[in-house]
């Protein structure tokens, strides 16, 4: 099994070249730049950082990153790496194809490229060349994790996805990289600037890690031993546990197989339902996202949204409040009005409201459906919006408590809307008018509704604020973390009330729902 | 009997041979003489032979043998002072096809909102089986097909959404979804239009794919408000076709509708409901008592179109 997956190793790697001659020349000015910035990434500390103490903390931040980076990747791309699925057919063990396909990665153009980096290391490091063995033993563990790790992730990413959500894993991948992306240029940009005072904190943390550990071991063989096979321990027992996971999931894999997709799909060709599974609140979800897209009130409503802060912002800029707390401002705020827009949402989208009642929908489908589009614009826009925010606060340290905050009052605002777009409608543009048409029917209701469910959001909103906010103000990794933590925890927890006591007035209020909106419809 | 046939006096005589001829073997049991005068042309003159009566007369005996599939037991509904529905109380027998007859705003769309649940009732009963709609909504609802009258529906949905919508919503599993909204596209004619907006639609296009979306469960009944309203001639003749399809595999469909024509024609049940009250109800041949439908349905009512009034719109204009 080794020597045949060998010789299909062999051959793809040759893949990239065959084919025409542009085509064979592209690959090869790849790999020679891939190459060169591998060794590129070696050097340049060498050259940047004159202290070898300095070094090894530097060494030690830059391969934790990039190794976790390796094995973070694979989960949400890995369209290129072999299946051991793929091999299903062959006559022999789950176990031996797992541990052929594990052997043979070691020829691959990527894991090529991690050897030119780590021998790039070995021979420009003078420092790590004094215990003979630490070097090498090092490196190696840190191969060993790279490969047992991008097979556990990526056959994490198959078991759990399958080719059919893998799309979606992909895409998902793209917008958690966009939405970070600010984030990791600041820390780039801090840390050049800070010097290496900046990431000790880092190292220190990385270096307990799997993915700094063997770093760190280099750097303190030659002054502590133990501490340095302590280090090594580390990882070589998680690349030992990563290796006994993947033999698992391969064996998982190749025992099992997803249920056939019909080829005569109910939902193939109709745009968002295509995304969503066949079950009502998922249905919902797909119409609503539908909705959004061919309906102009929803694209004015959304208009509108950002223009609250901007109000805000000057107020309080001009009553001389730091310009630095200002930048967490307008994004909470903005989220908060992003889910409070939808405290009508009844009255909003009555066209066939009574289709849901007739069918018997239950009310806590009607409701999760119903927030499909804002926590689908609102949760990328609460983490890309907090990783600007961030920046320009100048501390990345307080990004958890950022995000936190912002997801936090996003979830609050949309259980308030919940409950409210079913217990208080209103009269509103009706579904198909112009979006600046005001609803002829004149009644009380519509101020005591938008008052009472923005109250309702805020007063929902304060917990996270004040834990995030308080972890924003005395800055510290743990309390960060605990904001995060406890702003998802309450927000879920505040939602799902939200949508139980909205569905469960659903389900006792649906014809008087039909009634109220059919008055002004 | 002269007195009451003088306005279609001068239009039935050149059918008069035709209505003879086909109108004998079904009206077994009416006195021929008046059969032939007084019901046959209302119901028009090409549609006379259509087997549609027959069928409806003779499903009529048979289904008023079979167990009560859906009954109301004195449904009330009341807003302030109105009284929209009074205490009534009527039952659908399995596989008969009950028409609800009445004047404009005699409580036909009241009573049926409330028996698909789309219509809280002051007081009384609704069930489906041995399920209350009232009670247990979601497990009625399962059993009951609708269509409401001059609601909306999604209709910023392109028409195989909306089937799937519809579909998925009432419990459909999804391998048979595809199959079911295809082919009920087809039946109503509407495959063409399956890409296109809802909103788009004509009238009846869009109370065809309601028609489809309420079908599309295989429900045991089918409530049905105006079903025929807006769709052409020849739709309609198809739509009819499908219901008694369905009608004849064991479903059951109530359905309302002021023209009396029609009832006689394609149901088998029919309930007259005058000012929120059920004052006739039972097989269309036991109701009609061997009159036409409608002259019963006048003498029901004690309403006549012959009254007196409007002198001032006959004749002369005001500027003469």
């Amino acid at each position: 099994m080794v020597a045949r997956l060998f010789r299909l190793r062999i051959a793809l790697l040759g893949g990239g070249f065959r084919g025409s001659f542009g085509r064979g020349l592209r690959a090869t000015v790849t790999l020679l730049l891939l190459a060169a910035a591998a060794v590129a990434l070696a050097l340049l500390p060498q050259l940047l950082v004159t202290d070898a103490a300095d070094r090894i903390i530097v060494d030690t931040v830059v391969g934790g990153v990039l190794l976790a980076g390796i094995l973070v990747v694979p989960f949400f791309e890995n369209r290129r790496l072999l299946d051991s699925r793929q091999f299903v057919q062959f006559p022999t063990t789950p176990g031996k194809i797992a541990v052929s396909l594990l052997v043979t990665s070691v020829v691959t153009w990527p894991f090529l490229l991690l050897v030119i980096w780590l021998a790039a290391l070995a021979v420009l490091r003078t420092e790590w060349h004094e215990p003979a063995w630490a070097a090498p033993l090092g490196l190696v563990l840190v191969a060993l994790v790279a490969l047992t790790g991008v097979r556990v992730t990526s056959g994490l990413s198959r078991l759990i996805a399958g080719g059919r959500h893998e799309g979606l894993i992909r895409s998902i991948g793209v917008l958690l990289a966009i939405a970070f992306l600010p984030v990791a240029v600041f820390a780039l940009t801090t840390s050049l600037t800070d010097g290496v005072e900046g990431l000790t904190e880092t190292a220190r943390v990385l270096s307990w890690t799997p993915v700094g550990a063997p770093f760190t071991g280099i750097g303190l063989a030659a002054a502590d031993p133990s501490a340095a096979a302590l280090r090594f321990g580390i990882a070589a027992v998680s690349a030992a546990l990563l290796f006994g996971l993947w033999v698992l999931i391969a064996t998982v894999a190749n025992q099992r197989i997803d249920r056939p997709l019909d080829p005569a799909v109910a939902r193939r060709g109709l745009g968002w339902f295509e995304r969503f599974a066949s079950t009502p609140a998922q249905v919902i979800a797909a119409r609503q996202l539908t909705y959004w897209a061919r309906d102009p009130r929803y694209r004015v409503a959304l208009f509108a949204i950002p223009f609250a802060p901007i109000v805000m912002l000057v107020a309080l800029w001009i009553a001389g409040v730091d310009p630095h707390v200002l930048a967490l401002v307008p994004l909470p705020v903005i989220l908060l009005l992003l889910g409070w827009s939808q405290h009508n949402d009844v009255a909003m989208d009555s066209t066939a409201i009574w289709m849901h009642v007739a069918s018997g929908t239950r009310g806590r489908a009607d409701r999760t459906g119903r927030l499909a589009p804002v926590l689908m614009i609102g949760i990328p826009l609460a983490l890309f919006g907090s990783s600007v925010t961030v920046t320009v606060l100048g501390d990345w340290r307080v990004l958890p408590a950022v995000i936190g905050l912002n997801v936090g009052v996003l979830l609050a605002a949309s259980a308030s809307s919940s409950v409210f777009s079913v217990l208080m409608p209103y009269p509103t543009t009706r579904p198909g008018d112009s979006p600046f048409v005001q609803p002829q029917w004149s009644g009380s209701g519509s101020g005591l509704a938008q008052t009472l469910s923005i109250i309702i959001a805020l007063v929902l909103s304060i917990p996270v604020a004040w834990v995030s906010i308080s972890a924003i103000i005395e800055v510290g990794f743990a309390d960060n973390m605990i904001a995060l933590l406890f702003s998802l925890g309450y927000g879920a927890v505040v939602l799902g009330l939200g949508i139980l006591i909205g569905g469960w007035i659903f389900d006792r209020s649906g014809p008087e729902l039909i009634a109220v909106t059919q008055v002004f419809d | 009997m002269p007195p009451e046939t003088r306005s279609t006096v001068p239009v039935t005589e050149p059918d008069d041979i035709a209505i003879d001829a086909t109108s004998s073997t079904p009206d077994a049991g009416t006195v021929p003489d008046e059969g032939a005068a007084n019901h046959a042309p209302r119901t028009g003159r090409i549609q006379v032979p259509t087997p549609s009566v027959v069928r409806a007369r003779e499903r009529g005996r048979i289904a008023a043998q079979n167990p009560v599939v859906l009954r109301t037991e004195m449904l009330t509904k009341t807003f302030g002072s109105l009284v929209a529905a009074g205490e009534v109380s009527m039952a659908v027998h399995a596989g008969s096809f009950t028409g609800v007859v009445g004047p404009n705003g005699a409580g036909k769309t009241t009573t049926l909102s409330m028996i698909s649940g789309l219509l809280r009732p002051t007081s009384g009963r609704v069930t489906v089986g041995d399920v209350d709609v009232w009670t247990d909504g979601p497990a009625a609802k399962r059993l009951i097909g609708t269509l409401p009258d001059r609601l909306r529906l999604f209709d910023r949905l392109t028409g195989a959404q909306l089937l799937y919508y519809a579909g998925v919503l009432e419990g459909v599993e999804e391998s048979v979804l595809a199959e079911r909204s295809v082919e009920l596209a087809e039946a109503f004619g509407l495959e063409s239009a399956l890409g296109r907006l809802v909103s788009d639609y004509s009238a009846g296009m869009q109370k065809k794919i309601a028609l489809a979306c309420s079908m599309i469960h295989a429900p045991e009944v089918l409530v049905l408000d105006e079903p025929f309203e807006a769709i052409d001639p020849v739709s309609a003749s198809n739509v009819t076709e499908i219901l008694e399809k369905y009608v004849a595999g064991g479903g059951s469909v109530i359905m309302s509708s002021h023209s009396l024509d029609l009832i006689q024609r394609v149901c088998d049940h029919v309930t007259i409901i005058v000012d929120g009250r059920v004052i006739a109800q039972g097989t269309v041949d036991d109701v009609r008592d061997g009159i036409s439908l409608e002259e019963r349905f006048i003498r029901l009512t004690g309403r006549d179109d012959s009254k007196k009034g409007l002198e001032w719109l006959h004749g002369s204009s005001d500027s003469a």
